[in-house]
This record gives C-alpha cells, structure tokens and sequence, in this order.
C-alpha cells in the first residue's frame, strides 16, 4: 500500500514532462528579443519552476509517508518485548508546595499514573518513593491496577528525600530487571537540595540503552514563609514572670512576604503578631506567655498562617516546668566571710532566679571532702569546681564517669589550683578518655608579656567565639573588652575536634576551653571565679553567663525536646537529676510513641550513665508525640516536638542546566503528558506522521505561494 | 485599373479612404514627365520660380514685358518644373514576415501597403516599381507609371510567399546600386536585422540623394507578447526554438522592443528617413490614410 503510495511520487514528474510534452509552440517573427533578455531572469524562473515541482513533489511524499503512519525507532528500541519500568518519586516535604491550587506531589502522581497507563500486560513496574529509598526493598510488580491504586494512595512526606539514595537504589532494581527494555522516571519538584551531586552521579552512570527521563513537577517559587524554630532564651527570670519565647520565621522566596504568626498552646491562642519578612530575611519574634501554675508541660506551637507550603507553617515546642535544677558546687577555698569566700559571685549568681524553660536553680556548696563522699554526681544537672587545688583520683574518677554519662562540668582555676594534679588526675588534654580540655600551665600576670607593663597590669580579651551557646541570647551588644585579667593559668588547648578555645586574652593564651567527653561537655576557665584574678563577677555579663553555661552543661544530660521529621535519633528521656535513683531500675523496656492521630511506634530504651536513652525511628508527622517510659511499675511521660528539616522549606529550584549537563543521558521533561508521550515514544517509537502532516501542509502552502505569487510576478 | 480587378491584395474600396491623397515627395525628384513633384531642373513649366535679368539670347517668351514697362528693367522669369516621380517599394519577404497572431501576416499587411501605395502612384501617374527581397532580391518589378504596370505588381505581390532569412543590409545596398535616379524609396520590413547594418543600408539610399519612407510593421502580438504559460517560440526564419515563461520576461521584451523601435526611430530622424511605425492591427487603409494626411500637412 506504501509503495504505491509512494507511486504517487511520480505523479508531479509525470505531470511535469506531459505538461513539457503538450508545450505550446507558437512560431514567432523573432527570437532576437527574447535571447537579448538578461539571462538572470531566465535562470531565476527556471529555478522557481524547479522549485514549484520540488515543493509539489515534496507535498506528496509527505502524504504518503504521512499515511504510511511510520514511527521512528532508536537503536534502544530496535526490537520488541516488554519494558521494567522504574518510576522513582520525591515525595519529600516541599513535594506538598502549591503551585495553581495543585500540588507538586499531585502532579507527579498523575505523571506516574500516565506513564503506568502507557505499560502493557506482562510489562512490570517498581515505584520507589524517595523518603523511603533506603528502608523499603524495591521489587517489580506486574500487576498493573495495584499499582495505580497503590499509587493514588501514596502521600507525600513531611521529611526529605534521598534522591541519591533512590537513584542507587533504581539502578540496582534496574540491574535485576528481566524484561528487554528498560526505563527509569525520575519524579521530583527539582528542589535545589534534593538534588545533590551523589544523584546526578548516580543517574549518569545509568547506562545510555536505560532511558531515563526526569519529570520536573515543580513550578515557579511562590511566596513560602516558614516557621523555622521556637525558643526560650536561656535567661533568668522569677517566678510569675512572663516567659518570652522567641519564635524564628524565615522567608524562603524572592519576595517580600506577610503573614500572621500566632503562639499556640493546643487551640488556646497564646499571643499572635503580624508577620513581613523580605526576600531571605530570618526573623525571630518576641512572644510572651505566662506560665500556669501546677502545669509541668506547655506544649507550644509556633503557627503561621497558609501559604505555598503549609507543611512548614508550625514549630512545635514542648516546655517543661521543672522545681528545681541542682548544680553542685565544689568549694576548693571556703571561708567564714561570705564575701570572701570562692564561691560568693557564682552561688549568688546561681541563686538570683530561675532559667525560662528550665526552672529554679538550687546551688548545693560542698568542700572538697564532701564532694569526695557524694555517690552519684548524675543527681546534679551541673558541677562547678571552684579553685579547687586538685581532685582525688577517687573524685576524678567520678567526675570523669559523670561527664562522659552527659554531666556537665566547669572547672574555675585559681590560686589554690595546682595544674600538676590537674594534669595528672584529669588530663592530658589530648587525649579523647581524659575530661581537662587544656593542658595547666604555672600563672601568669598580666603584664609579664609585655616589659614596660606597669604594676597591677592587666590583660583583656582578645578574641571571643560568639557563636558558642553560652554566649549567646544576650540583650546587646557584649563588651568584653571591659573584662581584665591581672593573673591567669596558662592553658594549651591541643588541636583536636574535641577541644576548643572559647575566649582568649589579647596575649594570646585561651582563658576558657572547652571539651566534648562522651555524652558530656567540660569547661575549663583559666581565671577565679571571685575577684582575685579577674573583674569578670563584677561585670554584667557574668550573671547571663553563668546562667547560659548552666543551660549548656545541663542540656547534653537533659531531657531532649525535638527531633526532625522523618530522622532517626536518639533521645536522652530522663536523667537522675530529674528522677532520682529510680532510673536504676529501668531495665531496657520498650517505650511506646504516641504521635499525631493514628501515629503509634515504639523505641528501644538504653541506660547510659545517670539517663535514659530513647532510639527513636524516624517520626512520620510533624506535631507532638507522647513516649512513655514505665520504670519500676511506674509510667514517666516526656513530649516530644517533631519538626520538619527546614532546608525542605526553601524551594529553590535546581539548576536544570547543571543537571543536564553532567547527565546527559536523561531527558527533562515538564509535565505528566509529557512523560507519559516520551515513555509511549521510548518504547514504540517516535510517530513521524503528525510531522509530516505538518511538512505537507507547509508544503502545499509554499505551493501555493510559489504558483499564485512569486510565479506571477 | 479596372485590369489589377480580381487580385488578392486589390482593395478598391479601401483605397477609397485616401482617394483624395497623394503620396508627394517632399524632396526634389527626378522624373520623366511633368507632374506632381519638383523637378531638379528649372525650365519652363507651370510653377513660377524667380525672376533672373535678362540676357541676350534667352526666349523672349519668358520676357515679363509688365516689369519692363514699369521699371524700364529687364527681366525673364524661370520656372519650376515639375515632374513625375519614380518610387521604388522594396517589400521585405522574409520568413519573419509571415507572423500572424491572428488574421493577417506582417507580409500580407506589406502587400496591401505596396498594393495601396503603388495604386496611389500610378492614380499620380507617377512610375512606382516594386522589389521583393529577404537576404537577396527575390523579385523586381522596374518602375512604370501604367495601370497595367499595376497589374505586374499586384501579381508579384501574390506571387510570393514569406520565406527565408532576413539578410536586409546587404540586399539594400545592393537595390541602392541600382536605383540611378533620385526618387521615393519607400521600404516595408519588420527590419529584424542588425539595426546598425539596416540603418547603414537605408543611409546609402539618403547618399543617393532618394527621400527614404520605412514602414516598420509589428504584429499585435510583438508589442504586447500576451502568451502565457510556459511556451515553445519557434523562430520562422531560422527555425530555432526557445523555452520560455512569458509571463517572466514580458516586461523585459517589452523594453527591448521599445528600444529597438526608438533607436530605429532616431536613427531614421537623424538620417532625415520618414519613419513609421505601424502595428498591423490597424487596417492598412486607415494607417495609410492617416500617413498620407500628416506628410501633407507637414509638406505645406
């Protein structure tokens, strides 16, 4: 049937050489005339005669290929036989961003729907969502209608993905696949982090006979404001106070955005506030709240009004009320006199309040032989030494065990300390079991570096890490330099992940150290803790730092709050400090989770030191879960916020260039239709007669034009 | 006249369009007899010339006794003479000729143009020959000034048919060699030949000091070329063929016909040649009519 279409083909030529053959000749007086004529002309309209034929001749063919119905079928797809396909989805948190009343996620799904809906029977299928890539074992599946109802039924997640993870995992179901065609989708709203070189990687060794087509189901960014933490400032307050608690907004698009923002305690509206952040903007917002009384726990939610992206719309924050947080003090230089004893400026410090968030603190003063015959220093959130000359092996032991359980432990040197015990009890600082972060060094004075320095010369601080916690939450601007430092112990601070200088003199030598002992952290400052070295109890900074440093220490042991959607961890539940010795008894039950409605898990609970430990799986919804912990036939009940990864909120899209650049095997398509026509074309070929149907219109519109215009010219 | 009766190109009631016209030279002419035309040669007819002084000897018939009675001087007048005219019609019989679009051929119309014209010499009795050529002189007809030497004519002209090549220059010059007296030479061609060698040609006949009539003659379709399509034109003389869009090039021949034409015309202006443009769809009778009235005015 072809060929005698292609007969057809002929017919121009044909027409052509009868229409030369029926040529009219007409005798005439002269040809003089005609040959003077500028042969250009002649030539030019020979040329478009040749042209008119040419264009009529090309019409027909491409009816005829037009009806011939052909398709164009690459190497790949030279035979026949039935296709594993591998459907790879991002069904991470930004998935559920909207664009035009519909959401990424939704259009992605009917994308794979579409490209199911091209399979035939005995063609086999394998849908890996990207969040859970690396828990659930990828298999194919041929049974088409489950799939699709399997696939209406997915949601997307309120945790990130691992396209990488997901890309290494089609590869390997790709690998197994049985059938002779293969072909891998790739489903994702390209947000700029879900695309990390490890996955581009990945589907660029993909090899080129494995078609790989990337559906891009996002869309411009629109205006996406999110709640990005809620937070008690460390700070101290008396009780009936007003809690102020600082909510954290940022807005991840390019353009100014407003909003609402209300703190919220179940439905009850604590406080609320307008909300207008510029393009990029963090912003935090002050709130207030008063605590009720004989309430433990006040479970806040930071919500914002809709936008874009709703998933990030709430932080979720659970408060506790606690009594009383003990830290213990270890005097190493008591006296009768209050004020001159070691311990006035700390214990007066600790004693002016409470901390939001975390409650009164109750300082318990002991001497160095007392401190020796304590049994469990988890009972204390805290330890101070202070000016203790040297601590027992036995006492060393103790606090070394106590850091490494999560016990935090602040070491203030002065006259009485001897860096020799230090160093040797405690140290070397190098070494990651031992807890001293630096290595003591004899005094110094402040002007000995400096030979015209005068008497009762001093030094100030030349260099602060303000990042670190215990500096941070401050009203203002901190003027350390108004700190001065007459005497102090050298210390060496080794070159170690463990270990940190936190403030240093304008000398150079580090004044507070820092180091990371197992679960627990120690500071080692080089001055006292009264006046004697330093001004630093005089000054206003020393009352929020103290507190701040009682907030840090105690935090590694205490209760943790809040954990990302969708990642694992591990959760310290309770502590001796809070429960007393009935911890002991706990015997590695299974502690149940109780989340948003319908969420119910369970984790499995480790005592370590003077805490419990929870591994918690990866939590599936933001919002509030319930652990409970049933110790010695009694339940203890901590809450849990989930929050999700805020890096799911910025919505920035991928370079789509990058990406095909460094993998050119794979295609980006737009849309669902898209895809879908691509998978159909892949496996059947590319249908060539809607193209050439098109040629053959252009081409009998060129006909015309060349016959009725540039012919009758 | 009543003897040319009967022949093809014979049209007494065309003729009767310019029955009251003559075809006079506007140069001086040599003839045998007295007649329409100024002789060259001052002798004693009827047309007055000039008064000359008298001298002993001259025919005192011409002696104006009323100025010698008035002012006692002596004069004798001349005359002009006037005579008969000899007109040669060279009629172009090349194969080009024989183009018709429609009705009648550029050689029939050439006929019944020679028919008219020699018609209208013999009515003046005056002598008019008639020579058909195409590269050579195909057929002469001496000059006479009888009807019965119209009759020799009108069977020459029917006699021939169009054919063979224009060779115009060459067979010009030859029929100027053998024309002695001065007269009227009136040519009837399409003049498709070298423009330079024809109007060369025509030259030799203005250096014989003969006054020099062209009718250049061009089928309608020459001048308007209306074919359309794609057509074959096949050449009559030479017999050659060319493929051609016609609708392409018309506005191209057109200008080389215009060209051709208006060269010819200021060539034959500059060489004091009376050049007519004729377009054969014109009947012949018309043109001449209106020929021979616009020569006389201009003559006066």
């Amino acid at each position: 049937m072809f060929l005698i279409g292609l007969a057809a083909l002929a017919a121009p030529v044909i027409i052509h050489l009868l229409f030369r053959r029926r040529l009219a000749e007409i005798p005439f007086g002269t040809l003089r005339f005609l040959r003077m004529i500028d042969q250009k002309i002649m030539r030019r309209r020979r040329l478009e005669e040749l042209l008119l034929l040419a264009l009529r001749m090309l019409l027909i063919a491409a009816l005829v290929f037009a009806l011939a119905r052909p398709v164009f079928k690459s190497a790949v797809f030279a035979g026949t036989g039935h296709a594993s396909v591998v459907i790879v989805i991002d069904d991470s948190c930004s998935m559920r961003a909207l664009s035009s009343g519909k959401s990424a996620f939704e259009r992605g799904v009917s994308a794979a729907l579409e490209i199911v809906s091209t399979l035939k029977p005995q063609d086999e299928v394998s849908v890996i969502l990207a969040s859970e890539a690396s828990k659930s074992e990828a298999a194919f599946a041929t049974d088409l209608e489950k799939i699709r109802l399997n696939l209406r039924g997915i949601r997307a997640s309120c945790s990130r993905a691992d396209l990488a993870e997901a890309a290494a995992r089609a590869r390997d179901v790709l690998n197994r696949a049985g059938n002779p065609m293969r072909e891998l989708y790739v489903i994702s709203d390209m947000q700029s982090i879900a695309w990390p070189e490890d996955a581009v990687k990945t589907l660029a060794e993909i090899p080129r006979t494995v078609p790989t087509v990337i559906l891009d189901a996002g869309d411009a960014m629109e205006p996406n404001l999110a709640a990005t933490g809620l937070a008690v400032p460390p700070r101290s307050t008396r009780e009936g106070e007003p809690i102020r608690v600082d909510a954290m907004i940022r807005n991840f698009s390019d353009a100014t955005a407003r909003n609402s923002l209300a703190l919220k305690s179940g439905e009850e509206v604590l406080s609320s506030c307008p909300v207008e952040a510029g393009p990029g903007a963090a912003m935090t917002y002050p709130m207030t709240l008063t605590r009720q009384t004989g309430k433990e726990w006040l479970l806040l939610e930071a919500k914002l009004g809709p936008d874009a992206l709703d998933a990030d719309n709430s932080h979720f924050l659970p408060l506790r009320f606690r009594e009383k947080l003990k830290v213990l003090l270890i005097n190493g230089s008591p006296s009768p006199v209050s004020y001159l004893d070691e311990c006035f400026f700390l214990e007066a410090a600790l004693r002016s309040g409470g901390i939001q968030g975390i409650g009164r603190i109750e300082p318990v003063k002991v001497s160095v032989a007392d401190a020796e015959r304590i049994k469990t220093l988890s009972d204390y959130a805290v330890v101070f030494m202070v000016n203790v000359p040297g601590p027992s092996p036995a006492l060393a032991g103790a606090l070394r065990d106590y850091a490494r359980a999560g016990g935090g432990v602040f070491i203030f040197l002065g006259d009485q300390a001897s860096p020799a015990v230090y160093n040797m009890l405690l140290g070397p600082a190098e070494s990651d079991q031992t807890m001293l972060p630096a290595q003591i060094g004899p005094a110094r004075t402040g002007g000995e570096n400096r030979p015209d320095a005068a008497e009762n010369a001093f030094e100030i601080i030349g260099s602060v890490k303000t990042g670190h916690p215990i500096f941070g939450g401050y009203a203002g601007e901190v003027d350390f330099g108004r700190l001065h430092y007459y005497r102090h112990m050298i210390l060496t601070v080794p070159q170690s992940e463990r270990n940190a200088t936190l403030m240093a003199l304008s000398g150079g030598d580090p004044i507070l150290a820092e180091k990371s002992l197992g679960e627990g952290k120690v500071l080692l400052y080089a001055g006292s803790a009264d006046t004697a070295w330093d001004n630093l109890p005089l000054k206003p900074i020393f009352l929020p730092m103290i507190m701040q440093t009682v907030q840090y220490l105690s935090s590694s042991q205490a209760a943790e709050n809040s954990v990302t959607v969708g990642v694992p961890a591990r959760i310290c539940l309770a502590q001796n400090s809070e429960e007393g010795a009935l911890l002991d008894s706990y015997a590695g039950e299974a502690i149940a989770i109780e989340g948003p409605p319908g969420e119910r898990l369970e984790a499995k609970g480790e005592r370590t030191g003077g805490a419990i430990f929870a591994e918690f799986p990866a939590l599936p919804m933001p919002g509030f879960y319930t652990a409970t912990l049933r110790v010695a036939g009694r339940n203890i009940e901590r809450h849990i916020a989930a929050n999700v990864d805020p890096a799911e909120s910025d919505l920035r899209r991928a370079d789509i260039a990058a990406i095909t650049k460094a993998a050119p095997n794979c295609r980006i398509v737009r849309s669902g239709i898209d895809v879908a026509e691509t998978a159909r074309r892949k496996r059947e070929g590319l249908p060539l007669w809607d193209w050439l149907l098109a040629a053959a219109l252009l081409f009998a519109a060129a006909e015309c034009y060349v016959a009725n215009v540039v012919l009758k010219k | 006249m009543a003897k040319a009766s009967g022949t093809k190109y014979y049209d007494p009631q065309a003729y009767s369009r310019f029955a009251n016209l003559n075809l006079v030279a506007r140069s001086v002419v040599e003839g045998y007899i007295s007649g329409l035309h100024r002789s060259p040669l001052h002798g004693y007819s009827i047309e007055f010339a000039e008064y000359r002084e008298y001298v002993p000897g001259d025919d005192l018939k011409h002696f104006d006794w009323k100025v010698f009675a008035r002012n006692d001087k002596r004069y004798v007048k001349q005359y002009q003479e006037e005579t008969n005219l000899v007109c040669n019609i060279l009629l172009d019989a090349s194969g080009s000729m024989a183009y018709a679009s429609k009705g009648m051929s550029k050689f029939d119309y050439g006929c019944f143009l020679a028919a008219a014209l020699s018609y209208l010499m013999v009515r003046q009795r005056d002598s008019v020959g008639l020579v058909l050529f195409d590269d050579a002189v195909r057929e002469r007809v001496l000059p006479r000034s009888s009807p019965a030497h119209l009759k020799r004519i009108l069977d020459a002209l029917q006699s021939s048919k169009p054919s063979g090549r224009t060779g115009m220059a060459g067979t010009l010059h030859a029929v100027a060699n053998t024309i002695k007296r001065r007269g009227l030479i009136v040519l009837i061609s399409d003049l498709y030949d070298d423009t330079d060698a024809v109007m060369k040609a025509l030259r030799h006949f203005r250096h014989d000091k003969h006054e020099m009539i062209v009718f250049n003659l061009f089928d309608p379709a020459e001048l308007e070329f209306p074919f359309d399509g794609l057509v074959s034109f096949r050449d009559l003389e030479t017999g050659e063929r060319m493929q051609v869009m016609p609708r392409a090039i018309r506005e191209a021949y057109l200008k080389q016909v215009e060209d051709f034409t208006a060269k010819l015309k200021r060539e034959c202006s500059a060489s004091r040649i009376d050049y007519q443009f004729v377009n054969t769809s014109m009947p012949y009778e018309f043109m001449l009519a209106a020929y021979l009235s616009r020569r006389t005015l201009a003559a006066r």
